[in-house]
């Protein structure tokens, strides 16, 4: 049997949780408050009751315990010197528990056997004292024997019923019942407000979320306060706002790739059609062509090489922890490259210090490296230079490649590490560039712990700073 | 087998016909309260005796299924015997509205409360059943204890508080010419006198049903007083010269309310007037002087 959604989402409701709890501790309280002051007093009653009328047996008992024989008449005697007022009643019985006294004005029970417990257990010798509270009046009695010696000749039996001392309690009792409710009252109708207000934020972030994920990431909630509620709210905004970041990016992303993707293979196919169309071309030409799409190809092939490169960092796969000498790398690097430094008459010179060790994967360092050095030769001017300097500082190992070249525009610098961003896009693909060196560059720094920089030389050219996490191993010596 | 059910069910009608005969024939005897002592963990509000219900025999003398009850184990752990291992009930004897139990002479060793519960019990016994109001207890020839009656035993605390209080009303009894008496509450403040609270439950009529109205319905209390010891009654709403009440009707009527009245301490005697005035007689019996409280026509107390 499955209940109603409604009634299921009531139940199931924050608020309602909120709220039952509120009112069980309520309910709670109020039980407390109406009860244990009541029995603290009533216990408070019952010892002075009981100590007040074991007093009084004991001065009667005292009284009466003469060497002659209890009578009536000695009894009433004794008993005329006594003060009785506060005693509802007062028996005084012979060893027998025949009555020789009472005081009581109705039904008086003189002459006859009183065969009340109390009065029994008096005979026996015991002190019988206990006190009834009924919620009216407290009922106290109390049984002492009259000793002559060591033997039992009577018993002394009081009562007392006190309503002043019950109508005292409860008219505590009453005030506190007036006051707890209306306390309970008040809790209640505040604890419904901030349930209320509580759940409405929650409700509001709920629904928050429902439309960001539905795809409104301008979506923005009103975020007051300083508590808890306040700061998840700040929270869902700025992973609103990166969400929304990441999925321009992603859009972005798509787009350039698709474009950059498409202009090789629009090239190799114009090519192709020109061949295939072409009933007269020469040999010549047709090598021309030939070339241009294997160029195109191979453009293509980098590119979604570089991709691959990406997509595996994004992933994070083939990042290892293997220590490296980046003064080993670097000096490899060089040597590869030294052919196109050549071919763009661009002079490379290093400074390398020992012992700049770091931890992570050779090929991305490599890559690193390789990216930022064949931009600096190829984005340079005939009998320019590029210089590497490499050297450690405490923690860090940091590497500098700068060049000479024509350098990158103020306007550009904030973007040159967004995916197939270019500075100067005609030139770039001139160069064979992809617009995706720095990217790689970027992340692959960031997936070692690194940071990366960059900033206009005043003599011309780009300087750009990377600085890696030092291997710990090295920290040590 | 078929034969075998119908012979059994056959044989089980007549039983029951024979066994309903039977009961019609003779009514069921009332049942005797046997008294008895609560052990000690169970006398709780005062309580010390506690009546078990028995019910007798047709055969047998009720007095003497009395007695052989007062001297049995009681069933129930809550119960204990009144009488000591060493006392026995030797005889009872009925009389015309008493009983005399005999015990051995042990029981002249037992003195303090320990007798008076003996002595309570086997009264209070006694006088549940129909008829028996006193309780002679002997020894041999030595008559112990002469002519005790339920209301010389006290078993609870019959005062509430200072203005409310269980009182003994005495009613004609239904069955017999005497007063039977049970415990009405009665609540009195400054307007209300305890004597008025009296009159009122007298007037109301008893609880039991072994008792009668002392008064026809419609009698009021004109006004009620006491001084020196002597309380007047004025009643109204009957006829002093009414010939549908007999004269043992009228003495009952009377005593009733003497009876009741001079239970309250100060209250010797009752003077009662009809319509605020001396009467020399109520249907039949002597008023016109103040009346003491008459113990000769008191039966056995229907509940206390």
């Amino acid at each position: 049997m499955k209940r109603l959604p409604g009634i299921s989402s009531v139940t199931n409701s924050v608020q309602l949780k909120f709220a039952a709890t509120f009112l069980v501790l309520i309910a709670g309280l109020i039980v407390l408050l109406n009860t244990y002051p009541t029995i603290v007093s009533r216990d408070v009653v019952f010892a002075s009751k009981q100590n007040s009328l074991q007093t009084q047996a004991g001065v009667m008992s005292s009284a009466l315990s003469t060497p002659e024989e209890l009578s009536s008449d000695t009894v009433q005697e004794v008993m005329s010197f006594l003060d009785l007022r506060s005693l509802t009643r007062v028996i005084v019985t012979d060893e027998n528990a025949e009555i020789l006294y009472d005081t009581a004005s109705m039904g008086s029970g003189v002459g006859s056997y009183a065969l009340f417990s109390e009065i029994s257990r008096a005979l026996g010798g015991d002190i019988v004292c206990y006190s009834v509270y009924d919620g009216k009046a407290f009922m106290t009695r109390e049984a002492m024997p009259i000793k002559n010696g060591a033997r039992t000749v009577g018993a002394v039996y009081l009562y007392e019923y006190d309503a002043g001392q019950a109508s005292l309690i409860m008219s505590i009792q009453k005030n506190l019942r007036n006051i707890t409710l209306i306390l309970g009252a008040a809790a209640i109708i505040l604890m419904f407000i901030f349930s209320r207000a509580l759940t409405l934020r929650i409700t509001e972030l709920v629904r928050a979320t429902k439309i960001v994920s539905e795809g409104d990431y301008e979506y923005q909630i009103k975020t007051g306060g300083s508590d808890e509620l306040s700061e998840l709210g700040r929270e869902f905004n700025n992973l609103t706002q990166r969400l929304k970041n990441t999925e321009e990016l992603r859009r972005r992303f798509v787009s350039d790739a698709s474009h950059e993707l498409k202009t090789p293979l629009a090239s190799i196919r114009l090519l192709s059609d020109s061949i295939v169309n072409s009933d007269n071309m020469d040999g010549e030409t047709m090598r021309e062509f030939v070339t241009d799409i294997g160029n195109e190809a191979e453009r293509l092939s980098r590119t979604t090489e570089k991709l691959l490169s990406l997509s595996k960092m994004d992933s994070g796969i083939g990042l290892s922890d293997d220590k490296l000498d980046l003064k080993h790398i670097t000096e490899k690097t060089m040597h590869l490259l030294s052919p196109l430094a050549k071919e763009y008459h661009v002079n490379i010179s290093t400074e390398l210090e020992q012992g700049c060790c770091i931890l992570g994967s050779e090929d991305l360092v490599y890559r690193i490296i390789f990216n930022l050095a064949e931009n600096g030769i190829k984005y340079n001017m005939p009998g320019g230079f590029v210089r590497i300097k490499l050297f450690r500082d405490s923690d860090n190992v940091s590497l500098i490649v700068e060049d000479s070249g024509i350098g990158i525009p103020d306007e550009d610098l904030p973007h040159i590490f967004s995916r197939f961003y270019r500075v100067d896009k005609a030139r770039s693909r001139d160069a064979g560039g992809s617009g995706l060196g720095l990217s790689i560059v970027y992340d692959a720094v960031r997936l070692h712990g690194g940071s990366i920089s960059v900033e206009r030389r005043e003599s011309g050219g780009s300087r750009f700073v990377v600085i890696f996490p030092a291997c710990p191993e090295e920290k040590s010596e | 087998m078929k034969k075998r059910v119908i012979v059994l069910l056959a044989a089980l009608c007549v039983l029951i016909s024979g066994c309903a005969a039977e009961t019609a024939a003779s009514p069921a005897p009332e049942s005797i309260s046997v008294y008895r002592v609560l052990s000690p963990d169970y006398q709780t509000g005062g309580k010390l005796l506690q009546e078990d219900r028995v019910v007798p025999n047709t055969s047998g003398s009720q007095v003497a299924q009395a007695a052989a009850a007062l001297a049995e184990k009681p069933q129930s752990e809550h119960l204990q015997c009144p009488l000591p291992d060493d006392v026995m009930i030797l005889d009872a004897v009925r009389g015309e509205n008493s009983v005399t139990v005999y015990l051995n002479t042990e029981y002249l060793n037992v003195s303090g409360i320990e007798k008076t519960i003996i002595d309570a019990c086997i009264t209070l016994t006694m006088c549940s059943i129909s008829g028996i109001d006193f309780v002679s207890i002997c020894v041999g020839s030595e008559v112990v204890e002469d002519k005790l009656d339920s209301e010389d035993f006290l078993l609870f605390d019959n005062i509430i508080s200072s203005q409310k209080a269980q009182v003994r009303i005495y009613f004609p009894k239904s069955d017999e010419n005497a007063l039977g008496s049970e415990y009405h509450t009665i609540s009195f403040d400054d307007e209300n006198s305890p004597e008025r609270g009296i009159l009122y439950a007298l007037l109301g009529g008893p609880i039991s049903g072994s008792l009668k109205r002392a008064f026809p319905s419609g009698t009021i209390v004109l006004s009620v007083y006491t001084q020196d010891g002597v309380c007047t009654v004025s009643l109204s709403g009957i006829t002093p010269d009414d010939e549908t009440h007999t004269p043992e009707e009228a003495k009952l009527a009377v005593y009733s309310i003497v009876n009741s009245l001079t239970s309250l301490s100060g209250i010797k005697s009752v003077q009662i007037l009809i319509n605020g005035k001396q009467s020399p007689s109520l249907w039949g019996f002597g008023i016109y002087s103040p009346l003491s409280k008459n113990d000769s026509i008191i039966g056995s107390t229907v509940t206390q």
